[in-house]
């Protein structure tokens, strides 16, 4: 475990402008998480997390604070900087999954090499590999359509794991799946994650899938609580 | 492979699929416009070149005059044969006479032709299908398909034929039998202008029934390169014009003679062209509405590619690609459809009209084609560049998806 911070946040805030109206969504947020570590948010609804989830992830721009990558400064950074260090050093899992349907389950988890660069026949066998281990040997050639919810969240995590990244986002992973099969994901998740050396941030309602991380932060009135 | 390139692939030909809906529509739509596009230019470049070569074969690439009867037509012929340009060159005599069968007659024009230089130039041979042109002589007459059906005779018959310089006799109180002559031949060009109503005498014969003595109305020459060259033609009469010819001698080319009548074929292809394009920019607009549609449903995919570290020029370029593949396929498909169907051109033609009306009002008993190389690479590049322009305004709606935005919203 590395003492130095993949991802720092200092005073990090977001406010929004709705129909001419302010509304601050996240205020000062101080945050530091260390390579191969993993860190759970938690948080009332609209409290902030996946505000504060695209923000580590540059999807969105902050209106306040700082935010460094492995020490280096993001603020400032052109659009095509942060989305060729997001492809490389980055994997992101959404609750919906979002898998091509008109890819089957190996080319969209290679569909994250592509975007990055030539895909060559190591990257196939990892691809291949990544499947076999989330246990869906015999389902790669399966478009989404074929596939159950809980598939499909074990493809989107071999699909963040695919470029080796060294920070995995999560939003909610198993929101859409039930006990069981969400239980599942999350074990194959906080697995995968450590084999793979890589810091995971998860943003979650689950109170006993947060207790699973290595620290646990609350989201409150724009900032964190411990 | 770019992965743009790679997934406009997969959005049109999925896995498990041999092709979208989406794509096979805007496919056909754009291999339905190039067809039709293909179809109408080789047919409109079809019958432009019938009517081209079917003036030159009655006329020759070249006509000299001079004003007048030309009292030595065969001492200018000699000096116009010795150019290098030249493969030919007859004197020819036209004119109009009554034409009579039993109580039948016809008022044709009449073509007064000598016998072997003529061929060289004017070649009849190739149409006469019945009958042959050797047999033609002073005494007989080759008629057209279309007169001989007017006037009710056929070959080996004989027709009785009277010419204007009867009237000149009358005057002199004098009267000139009318010519009997037998039906050498029958002959069809397959252009109606000339197989309704003509009739090919010999010149020695054109010259006594018109009083011409040793003379003709004009020399018709053929070139050796004018047939290939469109504006060899035009570039020899001016040379002949400048450095074989005395005043009033002119020499004037096929095109300068019919000059009216070839911009009218040109205008009409023009104007079929630019109507049938109107095809191609409604298959452009069909496709931009289905790539735009397809935008919207994707908005969440192309949200998150941008999370997958996609630039968002990239994931707009994917509806470029999907456009522009979208053309090629129509292009190529458009292509084999426009080939299939002009080879079975006479046969689809002869379902909905008899060949006998179209040669009445087309002047052609075959529908004609003319495949010409740059008229189809123009048609296919137009068909490709507005269906990648198609994809454009997709694109830019792609380019502008917020993926913070899109992903959120579940």
């Amino acid at each position: 475990m590395s003492e130095h911070p993949i991802i720092s946040a200092r005073a990090l805030a977001k406010t929004y402008t709705a129909a001419g109206r302010e509304i601050p969504v996240l205020q000062g947020v101080d945050f530091d998480i260390l390579a191969g570590t993993s860190v759970s948010i938690r948080g009332e609804s609209g409290s902030g997390k996946t505000t504060l989830l695209y923000l580590l992830s540059a999807l969105e721009t902050p209106t306040g604070g700082e935010l460094f990558w492995e020490g280096e400064p993001v603020n400032g950074k052109s659009q095509d900087w942060k989305a060729a260090r997001r492809a490389r050093w980055m994997g992101m899992v959404f609750q919906a999954f979002y898998l091509m349907p008109e890819l089957s389950a190996l080319e969209n988890v290679l569909m994250a090499r592509r975007i990055v660069g030539q895909v060559r026949a190591q990257d196939s066998q990892r691809a291949k590999e990544l499947l076999e281990r989330v246990g869906l040997k015999d389902r790669m050639k399966h478009v989404s359509a074929q596939l159950s919810g809980g598939e499909c969240q074990r493809v989107a995590v071999a699909r963040a794991l695919m470029n080796r990244p060294k920070i995995l986002l999560a939003d909610e992973p198993t929101g859409n799946l039930d006990e069981t099969t969400g239980e599942g994901v999350m074990t194959l998740l906080l697995e995968l994650t450590r084999q793979e050396a890589a810091a995971l941030i998860l943003v979650t309602h689950n109170a006993a899938h947060a207790a699973r991380t290595d620290q646990t932060l609350f989201l409150r009135k724009g900032g964190f609580g411990k | 492979m770019p992965w743009s390139l790679y997934l406009a692939l997969k959005q049109l030909f999925p896995t498990g699929k041999i092709v979208s809906f989406f794509a096979a529509m805007s496919v056909l739509g754009v291999a339905l416009g190039v067809a039709v596009l293909l179809c109408v230019s080789s047919v409109m470049n079809g019958f432009g070149k019938e009517i081209r070569d079917k003036l030159v074969e009655v006329n020759g690439h070249l006509q000299i005059s001079d004003g007048g009867i030309m009292e030595e037509p065969y001492a200018l012929a000699e000096k116009i044969a010795q150019d290098g340009e030249v493969s030919g060159v007859a004197p020819i005599a036209r004119g109009v006479v009554m034409l009579q069968y039993g109580n039948r007659p016809s008022f044709p024009g009449v073509l007064g032709v000598g016998e072997a230089a003529g061929q060289e130039v004017i070649p009849l041979s190739k149409y006469v299908f019945m009958g042959s042109l050797e047999e033609l002589d002073d005494d007989s007459i080759l008629l057209s398909t279309g007169l001989a059906r007017a006037i009710g005779t056929t070959l080996g018959e004989e027709v009785d034929l009277f010419t204007p310089l009867m009237l000149d006799h009358l005057k002199r109180d004098e009267v000139l039998l009318p010519r009997t002559l037998k039906v050498a031949g029958l002959f069809e060009t397959g252009w109606s202008a000339v197989d309704e109503n003509t009739a090919v005498v010999t010149l020695r014969l054109m010259q006594e029934l018109y009083g011409l003595d040793k003379g003709a109305h004009k020399l018709a020459v053929r070139l050796k390169h004018a047939d290939s060259d469109m504006g060899a033609a035009e570039r020899e009469a001016e040379r002949f014009n400048m450095e074989l010819l005395r005043p009033p001698q002119t020499a004037m080319s096929w095109m300068d003679g019919n000059r009216e009548f070839l911009s009218i074929i040109l205008l009409e292809k023009t104007v079929m062209v630019f109507v049938m394009l109107l095809i191609l920019v409604v298959a452009a607009f069909s496709i931009m509405i289905s790539l735009h549609t397809s935008v919207v449903r994707k908005t969440r995919e192309i949200g998150l590619l941008g999370a997958l570290g996609a630039r968002s020029w990239q994931s707009a370029v994917v509806f470029c690609w999907q456009g522009f593949l979208i053309g090629i396929a129509g292009s190529l498909l458009g292509c084999v459809l426009a080939l299939v169907i002009l080879k079975f051109r006479n046969e689809i033609v002869g379902l909905v009209m008899d060949p006998v009306t179209m040669a009445k009002y087309y002047q052609f008993l075959s529908f004609p084609a003319d495949y010409v190389v740059a008229d189809f690479v123009k048609i296919i590049l137009f068909a490709i560049v507005a269906a990648t322009l198609a994809g454009l305004l997709p694109a830019w709606r792609a380019a502008r998806i917020r993926p913070s935005e899109t992903l959120r919203h579940e």
